[in-house]
């Protein structure tokens, strides 16, 4: 009798080990039976909105506008937080009085894309729905079933085919090319590098406009970059970096990598730059500056046509081009210098060609081929 | 073509290819065990994601880098009970249990890493590491100094625990019923060798030494966790075993060949030298199928493994 007991016990822990292996990553908070086994996702860190005003009438605007964010790979890669920061500061601008409120899911992977993105449609609570990766495949599999959402996708590696899906892409190389500047300044070896995640379009643009900015400054500076083929593998991003440090390069620009930075904090006066978010709390000791891309102007575009189409009943009809922002127009920035490694002169030269860059006088070809 | 003979046996290189091949020889050599007493525990990924995380929290959240160690060794040894229970016990087939173990460790820790951490838009977490532990005069020693005796106390664990091994599953009494059970367990039970109990012990075992290589992860290199952290390396482990043919002086140096081809192509990036590294990548996994095909006949597998053990039945 014990015995069965024992196995009864051991089979009902079996069970659920295969139902949380199950569950890890849906959507729905409420399908999941047990704490343990709920999805990965959190709330936006604004209170979510109670539903206590009844739907307004068809001839009155609305007031709330609600977005749901899918992300492939976790929230805390900068990819991701980039996006939150920018759904932070448009929520708090509150375009047209709207109560904007946004929920994302994370570490969804592209196999389950359009699983996730129907069941996250289904529940009929999101006016928008931002996959913030190479998703518009699964898009277009399923958005004809929802015509009132507005979707969005970003990122190099999409197809935009019009109607309700819009494409947002980032141009960071501007941003990149000043980072250059300042590593072109500071390298004392004549060797520059980057430890880039993979030989991919919105990672090979911002390396290119990195050496370019070198080479304003520096023009026999020597760049090299090593791919590591994988977005997160600190481990394998550290080893990159301590090569390219035993061939003589003395900054890095980690390129959609993380754990460059760890190389540098174990050699001598070796300086990393973060990338697509600030990244400068993570090693202070050695982090100079970071690529900054900023979603603000491109999500304002999603809610200007959300608007348009839900007052005044415009149909969806998104650009098939990418819905992208250079550098004077908000799309992109560079973080602020670290002052205690970076010389004053040295910040100032790159505030002064940043100038040049937001008023025009300094153009920087955007080249997202291969790294030269 | 100068930088790519020198690339072979610079220093950096061979340095480079120690530390990447660490997590790996720990993580072998505890399936190697596993898998001597007839489990197989294809559940090493998600083995190695809990204990980075375990590891990673409890050094970010107690300011100590031993006590997340340890941590991060117990989150291991709590999976591979789980495991045990599952295989050993319950007797459920080995395959799925492993499989399954990845699915339920790597989605726990991401839920509970998320629990710990929520994420609203602002930077990562990340926690202290460990420094590299240069041996005294040793370490002096121009090359093989540097190469060798600048690595991190947990590397010099790993390649002394070894020979420690060797011994105690080659010359003692309790490694002879160890390896007895993974090949005859039924002649085992018949000579009153607990046969369900030795399987926990190596479970226990594997699951310490993938917890020492999730810590070495999070902890001794980067200070970061990450859902993916793991990053194949389970799997890695898994292959330079059969590629040790499960000996542990074939799995040391499989290991470190493996780590070598690692830091060698990136080497060859770093000194731009265009090379498909893509193929040195791959390269690890085509030797190991080479390796099966060679070992065939002179296989040194567990002629029980896994296979569950029921008494009584033949």
């Amino acid at each position: 009798m014990m015995r069965l007991t024992i196995r009864l016990l051991a089979a009902v822990l079996a069970f659920s080990t295969v139902l949380v292996a199950c569950g890890d990553d849906e959507p729905e908070p409420a399908a999941a039976p047990e704490p343990a086994e709920a999805p990965a996702t959190t709330a936006a860190p604004e209170p979510a909105p109670a539903e206590e005003a009844p739907e307004p009438a068809a001839s009155e605007d609305p007031t709330s506008l609600h977005i749901a964010v899918i992300f492939g790979n976790t929230a805390d890669d900068t990819w991701s937080t980039s996006m939150l920061g920018a759904l932070n500061r448009v929520t708090a601008e509150a375009p047209y009085d709207l109560d904007i409120t946004y929920e994302y899911f994370e570490n969804i992977s592209y196999a389950d894309g359009e699983r996730v993105l129907r069941q996250t449609a289904e529940t009929g609570e999101f006016d928008m729905i931002i996959a913030h990766s190479t998703y518009s495949d699964s898009i277009y599999a399923i958005r004809d079933d929802f015509p009132e959402i507005l979707w969005s996708f970003t990122g190099s590696g999409n197809e935009g085919r019009g109607g309700n899906g819009y494409w947002l892409d980032v141009l960071p190389h501007e941003a990149a090319y000043l980072a250059g500047i300042a590593a072109g300044h500071l390298s004392e070896t004549g060797m520059i590098g980057s430890v880039a995640a993979f030989p991919f379009p919105n990672v090979n643009g911002p390396v290119n406009g990195f050496f370019a900015g070198a080479r304003s400054v520096n023009p026999d500076i020597e760049t090299r970059v090593t791919y590591i083929e994988s977005w997160f593998d600190p481990a394998a991003a550290q080893e990159a970096g301590a090569a390219l440090i035993e061939e003589g390069a003395d900054s890095l620009y980690a390129a959609s990598t993380f754990g460059t930075f760890q190389a540098a904090l174990e050699a001598d006066r070796v300086f990393t730059i973060g990338d697509l978010d600030d990244q400068e709390a993570l090693a202070p000791e050695v982090v100079i500056t970071s690529v900054m891309i900023l979603w603000d102007p491109g999500l304002k575009v999603l809610i200007d046509e959300w608007w348009a189409h839900e007052t005044a009943g415009e149909a969806y009809d998104a650009p098939t081009e990418r819905i992208q922002f250079y550098m004077s127009e908000g799309g992109a920035d560079i973080a602020p210098m670290n002052e205690a490694l970076v010389p004053a002169e040295v910040i100032a030269e790159v505030n002064a060609a940043r100038d040049q860059i937001l008023n025009g006088e300094l153009v920087v070809e955007f080249n997202p081929g291969d790294v030269n | 073509m100068s930088d790519v003979l020198e690339a072979l046996i610079n220093v950096g290189v061979l340095a480079s290819a120690i530390r990447i091949a660490t997590p790996l020889l720990l993580a072998a050599l505890g399936e190697m065990v596993t898998e001597r007493a007839g489990i197989l525990n294809l559940g090493l990924e998600g083995t190695i994601t809990v204990s980075a995380f375990g590891s990673f929290v409890v050094a970010d959240k107690a300011d100590s880098l031993w006590l997340g160690v340890l941590s991060g060794v117990g989150a291991g040894i709590l999976l591979s009970l789980l495991m045990a229970v599952l295989v050993s016990s319950i007797k459920v087939e080995q395959v799925v249990a492993g499989l399954a173990l990845n699915l339920f460790g790597i989605g726990m820790a991401f839920y509970l890493f998320r629990a710990v951490y929520p994420q609203t838009g602002g930077e990562m977490p990340r926690s202290d590491t460990f420094d590299f532990a240069e041996i005294p005069l040793l370490s002096d020693i121009p090359g093989v100094g540097e190469v060798v005796f600048s690595q991190h106390w947990l590397t010099y664990a790993a390649i002394l625990a070894c020979p420690a091994l060797w011994y105690g599953l080659n010359r003692t009494q309790f490694g002879l019923e160890l390896r007895s059970v993974g090949n005859n367990p039924a002649a085992c039970d018949m000579r009153g060798i607990n046969v369900t109990g030795m399987q926990y012990l190596a479970l226990v075992f594997g699951g310490l030494m993938a917890g020492l290589a999730g810590a070495f992860l999070s902890v001794f290199l980067s200070g970061l966790f990450f859902v993916d952290v793991a990053a194949g390396r389970g799997w890695i482990a898994l292959a330079i075993v059969i590629f040790g043919n499960w000996r542990i002086g074939r799995i040391l140096a499989g290991s470190l060949f493996f780590g070598y081809l690692d830091a060698y192509q990136l080497s060859l990036q770093a000194r731009g030298v265009d090379v498909p590294h893509q193929l040195l990548l791959a390269l690890p996994f085509a030797l190991t199928i080479a390796a099966l095909v060679v070992n065939r006949r002179r296989s040194h597998e567990p002629l029980h493994l896994g296979v569950p053990y029921f008494r009584g039945e033949r």
